[in-house]
């Protein structure tokens, strides 16, 4: 009796190796926990939201999802490990705009975004603002630039050097001749409170919603590619006449590779917990907006921000 | 609203959340490389199920916890458990060598606690006018203030000078490999991507503390087992009331520097409490003590980094603008529960808000109950046999450097710096210096240049800030000090010996 | 011949050996600096990436060079004993071994290796405790690190 259910043991998890092998059984998806890698520390915002969704997914999926931490060199260590992940659906990545199209841009990266990964979904993005002191002289995106462009120097700081929106004002100031001087701080924080104290004249940064509504810092742009629905009559800077957008996104990834079967059981289950009224409730809690994309649209953000952010680098190291 | 708040705190779950959360802090906090930051991240999931006053009573008890736990080890081993922990080392473990570890933890927990009410009363009063001051301090004001820390570590952090600017010389050094902070280009990190994050400040700090003390102690090993171990006896000590308000003003001080630098950003509770131990070093009238087990050498750094937690908070909340790691983890936890920090959480939230303040107040007296009870215990650590202890040592070296960024490049980083430290500790230099300068050589020569783009590459920034200026005022009088006094004991000392 | 070179390591100064090797260290960084260090201007020349490093490294070599000369009239302390070192270096090798075995092995086996090679040198003969005493370290310790602090460990 023993003997027999023994062996029935091994020819079961013979066949569900071989399952896991072929493609044609992925209905079966998934067998085992999935790890999803975030690439901050723990108690971000993008990792509290990767938590939540995950926790949500894990009900739709019947298994558990982990969530690990893998900070540190602006995300590209994580974004990395990942790459080179066996690409079975088992290990994702909650990923935002720097390390996919920003920082690859700039330097090697050791992965390609396009290349290496298999876009899940969209499902949040914070978004940037051009902030400056609720008493500056400033009034309209347009008007900071065209003092910009008659001579005064004007000064913005960023969340650091070579971020998104560092290089879409780098790209303003070359498109209009505009002296834009940029300087870069240790996190949006402190970016956000050197424009409080009027230690630099403008700050693009997130996370700036009560502080408007206070009338501290005054919003004259957008850098994303759409208004932000907290303060829908500011325009975005496309709306306003420049060709420069920074689109922010917060999406899931699989390495490449991965069975379309699997992608797309995924991008269904993650999108629906995304739309659920829980998971938006959860992210107004945390000031986040939820923007539900599908993997394929996402997957052309990155390719077309990673093509115009490559000319940009290059503009700028030939200079 | 005071009183509405004090009304909200009367429920049971409140005092469990405290105590559970000190217990964990000070826990965590002991493990050398386990942090506040990471205590406080693994506890939020768990309070997304609970109500706002508990669940954000329980995050900052385990933050305050875990900044004291940190003092247990660096006292009884030699071994801070958090960064900030490493100035009370210094004296805290003279102290238990001498057998008066629990004498030392006891001035310890209560330099901590009072330091804690101090920023904590801070906090309530003057969250709104002290967040719009730190406002002042831009670029230029950074850069005055970190170059008055630096040099107030070297001239009065005891030992020989020269060395001390040497190792302050080394950290800076070692905070420049990685990507460089204005342009984002790696520097001196030949080619390797593992490289660019740079020398993490937990693995070094594992790495110089714990793993060198390992090294050392395989240095020093008797040729034999057989010959006993000179183990420090346990010696019965109380700490009165009295001699705590003895230190009255070096606990004032150090709270007042500890909750001022906290409301920075980016300066984090190590740099204060070495400062408040030079401070406390060169006001005192036995200076020579330090650094052979003074109380007020454990008192000062304990009291300064406790006060940091109240100190970090002001931002955080008044404006929701984090100022380092551990206060942005809290700044998520208030916005989990519906707080969003900023200018309207006081207005908004005045009763929930004025409730955990007191909470956090409140909860000295567990802190204190526990601290005692867990004492009792944990002096007879040193009695534990090297042989058995250190083994142990290196196991949890390994796993806090891992536990930082979840990399094995770090505990490298880690094993790298415990043979640097053990070599830089048997040719008698200072490591103290070495970590702070690399804790503020990132954003020393980040405001630094910061300062220089946004004045266009003039120094007129430091001359037209009255902050800025005051600042290297005090730094020029701070050396003309360390210079005098040397001079002002020989003559003390000649008249003294002429009047025999 | 072995008493002779013990007599030569037990000599030469420590301090001064750490301080002529920062200087040339130091050294030996501003010599690679313009190869590791890139520049990426955006316009300013002064003030950039290769500025801070070349003046810490510069005032490194200075202050070292200082030291040795503030030495030459105190006694160094001595290098120590031969015995000594070949026992940390022992740890040392075990450690990087255990290291470079990690990704492979996992953190519980070479955690257990380094605990018990470090207890072994430091003269434990006791079997118990230096196997088992190790091993239920590193155990409790990578258990309570996995499931209790949700570490991903190797």
């Amino acid at each position: 009796m023993m003997k027999l259910s023994s062996s029935k043991l091994i020819k079961c998890s013979a066949l569900a190796l071989l399952v896991g092998i072929s493609s044609a059984y992925a209905n079966d998806f998934p067998t085992k926990p999935i790890t999803v890698v975030v690439p901050y520390g723990a108690g971000g915002t993008t990792d509290i939201s990767a938590r939540k969704l995950s926790s949500l997914a894990e009900a739709e999926l019947g298994q558990p999802i982990v969530v690990e931490n893998r900070p540190g060199a602006s995300g590209t260590n994580a974004m990395r490990s990942v790459a080179n992940a066996r690409a079975d659906g088992y290990t994702l990545i909650a990923t935002t705009s720097s390390p996919l199209f920003v920082t690859p841009a700039v330097r090697p990266v050791g992965y390609d975004s396009v290349k290496d990964f298999t876009p899940i979904l969209n499902y949040s993005g914070p978004y940037h603002g051009v902030l400056v002191p609720a008493d500056s002289p400033y009034k309209t995106f347009d008007g900071l630039i065209k003092a910009a462009k008659s001579g005064t120097s004007i000064s913005y700081g960023t969340a650091g050097a070579m971020g998104g929106p560092h290089l879409s004002f780098e790209l303003i100031a070359r498109q209009t001749g505009a002296k834009l001087k940029h300087v870069p701080f240790n996190g949006a924080g402190s970016a956000t409170a050197a424009v409080l104290g009027k230690h630099v004249d403008v700050a693009l940064v997130p996370a700036y919603r009560d502080l408007v509504l206070d009338s501290k810092l005054r919003l004259l742009g957008v850098l994303d590619d759409s208004r932000d629905p907290d303060f829908e009559s500011v325009p975005t800077l496309k709306e306003a006449g420049y060709d420069v957008e920074f689109p922010s996104v917060v999406g899931v990834m699989a390495p490449a590779g991965t069975d379309p079967e699997i992608v797309e059981q995924l991008e269904m289950t993650f999108t629906k917990v995304a739309k659920s009224d829980e998971f938006k409730a959860f992210m107004t809690k945390l000031n986040q907006p939820v923007r539900v994309m599908t993997g394929e649209k996402l997957g052309g953000i990155i390719q077309s921000n990673l093509e115009t952010y490559r000319n940009v680098a290059k503009e700028l190291s030939q200079k | 609203m005071l009183l509405d708040a004090f009304n909200a705190l009367m429920d049971i779950w409140v005092l469990v959340a405290a105590v559970s959360g000190i217990v964990t802090g000070i826990i965590i906090g002991a493990i050398p490389g386990l942090g506040p930051t990471m205590a406080i991240a693994l506890l939020i999931p768990v309070t997304f199920t609970m109500s706002p006053i508990p669940a954000i009573t329980l995050l900052l008890g385990v933050y305050q916890g875990a900044i004291f736990g940190g003092s247990i080890s660096a006292i009884l081993l030699n071994v801070p458990g958090t960064p900030s922990s490493a100035a009370t080392a210094i004296d805290g473990y003279a102290m238990a060598r001498k057998g008066e570890g629990g004498r030392a933890l006891r001035v310890a927990l209560y330099a901590s606690v009072a330091g804690n009410i101090f920023s904590c009363l801070v906090l309530i009063v003057l969250a709104e006018p002290l967040a719009s001051f730190a406002l002042n301090f831009g670029p230029a004001e950074m850069a005055a203030l970190m170059l008055f820390a630096l040099l107030v570590i070297v001239l009065f952090g005891g030992g020989v000078r020269l060395d001390a600017a040497l190792m302050v010389l080394l950290g800076v050094f070692a905070s420049i490999i990685g990507l460089d902070p204005i342009e984002g280009t790696p520097r001196f990190t030949f080619n390797s991507f593992a490289m660019e994050n740079g020398l993490q400040l937990i693995p070094v700090l594992v790495g110089l503390f714990a793993m060198s003390e390992v090294f050392l102690k395989l240095f020093q090993k008797q040729s034999s087992i057989k010959e006993p171990v000179d183990l420090p006896k346990i010696v019965p000590s109380k700490v009165r009331f009295v001699d705590m308000w003895r230190m009255r003003a070096t606990l004032l001080w150090s709270s007042l520097i500890g909750t001022f630098v906290g409301i920075l950003p980016g300066i984090g509770s190590t740099v204060p409490a070495f400062m408040s131990y030079g401070l406390a070093r060169a006001r005192s009238k036995q200076a020579h003590k330090f650094g052979q087990g003074a109380d007020e050498g454990v008192a000062a750094p304990e009291a300064a980094n406790n006060a940091v937690t109240g100190g970090a908070l002001i931002p955080t909340l008044a404006l929701g603008i984090p100022g380092d790691a551990v206060t942005a983890v809290i700044l998520g936890a208030f916005m989990l529960q519906g707080l969003a920090p900023g200018p309207f959480l006081f207005r908004d939230y005045g009763v929930e808000v004025y409730a955990i303040f007191e909470a956090l107040i409140l909860s000295s007296i567990p802190t204190i109950i526990f601290g005692l009870l867990l004492f009792k215990v944990a002096v007879h650590v040193i009695r534990i046999q090297p042989r058995h202890l250190f083994p142990t040592i290196t196991v949890l070296a390994l796993l806090g450097a891992f536990s930082v960024n979840n990399s094995l490049v770090d505990v490298w980083v880690m094993l790298g710096a415990g043979f640097v430290g053990f070599l830089l500790r048997r040719a008698d230099f200072p490591l103290p210096p070495l970590l702070i300068g690399l804790i503020l050589g990132t954003p020393l020569e980040q405001s630094v240049r910061q300062a220089m783009l946004t004045s266009n590459g003039s120094l007129d920034i430091f001359w037209n800030s009255g902050i800025a200026l005051a600042l290297l005022g005090l730094t020029a009088i701070s050396i003309l000090i360390s210079l005098c006094i040397p001079l002002l004991r020989k003559q003390r000392q000649q008249k003294g010996s002429s009047n025999v | 011949m072995s008493g002779n070179l013990s007599k030569l390591w037990a000599n030469s100064g420590l301090q001064s050996l750490v301080c002529l090797m920062l200087a040339v260290f130091a050294g030996l960084g501003l010599w690679t600096l313009d190869t590791q260090v890139q520049v990426f201007s955006f316009g300013d020349s002064l003030f950039d990436a290769r500025f801070f490093p070349r003046i810490v490294l510069g005032l490194i070599i200075v202050t070292a060079i200082l030291c040795c000369v503030a030495r030459i009239k105190k006694a160094d302390d001595p290098v120590g004993p031969l015995t000594g070192w070949i026992r940390v270096l022992l740890v040392v090798g075990t450690l990087i071994w255990a290291l470079w075995f990690m990704p492979s092995v996992g953190f519980l086996i070479s955690s257990f290796i380094a605990a018990s090679a470090t207890a072994l040198v430091l003269g434990e003969r006791n079997i118990l405790l230096y196997i088992g005493l190790p091993f239920l370290v590193a155990t409790l310790v990578t258990l309570g690190a996995q499931y209790g602090l949700n570490i991903p460990l190797p």
